[in-house]
């Protein structure tokens, strides 16, 4: 079992304090089990953010996760930050809690170049200094998996061009089964009489649009996903607690379980 | 000498009853519609089957509004919500009376 090697994690609250504290960034826990490295994206840049490996010291796969890409989906960020204090059996997790961070701050959409999430066009370079150091970072840890969290505020085909309580996947390999398989779990938990917000597949992501999830299945053909939340009469708790669970199942399926599963209530 | 009888013909007879508005059935409904599903709301696991009514009634709404008004926030929909839960819980008190 490999000893903690936490670099200044403490330094990440100070470094992102945001001015309302319910969606200022945390710190994360690293679990002391685990080697946790912390490093820097655009270093000494105003758009500098953290990124941690979470090393397991089995060999196993890679898996990368992303939150805060957009900085008013706080399901996203929060979970990514839990997610930093998993202890894997084997393998090792690539997490960047706070992709954009400035718009995480903010607790806005959008960052000072834009929508980050329109800025992968597949086939071509990243389109600004931010996008491409997230994907130069995705294309050095070439992962098995990459989860992208995200919120919406309606649901799929329920409500209106809103996008909540669906996972889309990468028309890759068997991402589209793991989605469904997911999406099977997750149903199981939400409430039954919600009968609106049970999750449903979302169209294959095969670069079609600039996002980064899309471009890794059409560039790298690599399996990932889009986890659509919703704030649509849940919680922000529920909203992290169903963002956990479905990042837990879909990483299991690529071989990165947990040592002690998320609990469910 | 003669009696005077008092008149029956006074005006108190046609008066409104605002019970059929205000009345207790009235209040019992509208809480049965809004209350589980307000504390569903608050915590997604207290969601229970009471709360059912409430959650169609404002999943409905917001659907019907997301393709009329997209640009409003779905909280907005409390508002008309609770005139809608106040309007079925008068009809409801209404038939019950009958």
């Amino acid at each position: 079992m490999a000893l903690a090697s936490v670099t200044a994690i403490g330094a990440a609250v100070g470094e992102h304090g945001g001015a309302n504290a319910d969606t200022a960034p945390r710190s994360p826990s690293p679990s002391e089990a685990m080697t946790v490295d912390r490093q820097r994206l655009l270093p000494g840049t105003p758009q500098e953010t953290a990124y941690f490996e979470i090393d397991s010291g089995t060999d196993g796969p890679t898996g990368f996760v992303l939150g805060g890409v957009h900085g008013d989906e706080v399901n996203g960020y929060r979970a990514a930050e839990d997610i930093v204090g998993w202890e894997l059996e084997r393998g090792s997790l690539v997490v960047v809690p706070w992709a954009n961070k400035i718009a995480v701050e903010r607790n806005t959409r959008h960052g000072p170049d834009g929508d980050l999430n329109r800025k992968f066009p597949a086939d071509a370079e990243p389109e600004t200094d931010l996008a491409r150091a997230i994907w130069e970072l995705l294309r050095e840890y070439d992962p098995a998996v990459v989860l992208d969290l995200h919120r919406s505020r309606g649901i799929y085909r329920t409500h209106n061009k809103w996008v909540g309580q669906t996972i889309f996947p990468t028309a890759v390999d068997s991402a589209p089964a793991d989605a469904e398989s997911a999406i099977a779990y997750i149903n199981g938990v939400i409430p039954r009489t919600m009968w609106f917000h049970r999750f449903t597949k979302g169209g294959r992501l095969d670069g079609a649009n600039p996002m980064v999830v899309h471009k890794a299945g059409a560039d790298l053909d690599t399996p990932g996903f889009i986890v659509e939340l919703t704030d649509f009469l849940v919680d922000l708790d529920t909203q992290i607690r169903w963002t956990k669970l479905i990042a837990e199942q879909l990483l299991a399926r690529y071989g990165l379980e947990r040592r002690s599963p998320e609990i469910d209530t | 000498m003669t009696e005077r009888t008092p008149s029956h013909s006074q005006p108190d007879d046609i008066s409104p009853d605002w019970s059929v508005l205000t009345g207790p059935r009235v209040w019992v409904v509208f809480g049965a519609i809004t209350v589980p599903f307000a504390v569903g709301v608050t915590d997604t696991r207290l969601m229970t089957p009471l709360a059912a009514p409430g959650y169609a009634l404002m999943s409905a709404m917001t659907i019907v509004g997301s393709y009329l008004t997209p640009q409003y926030t779905f909280w907005l929909y409390w508002i008309p919500f609770c005139v809608c839960s106040y309007v079925i819980s008068v009809v409801c008190a209404a038939i019950s009376r009958n």
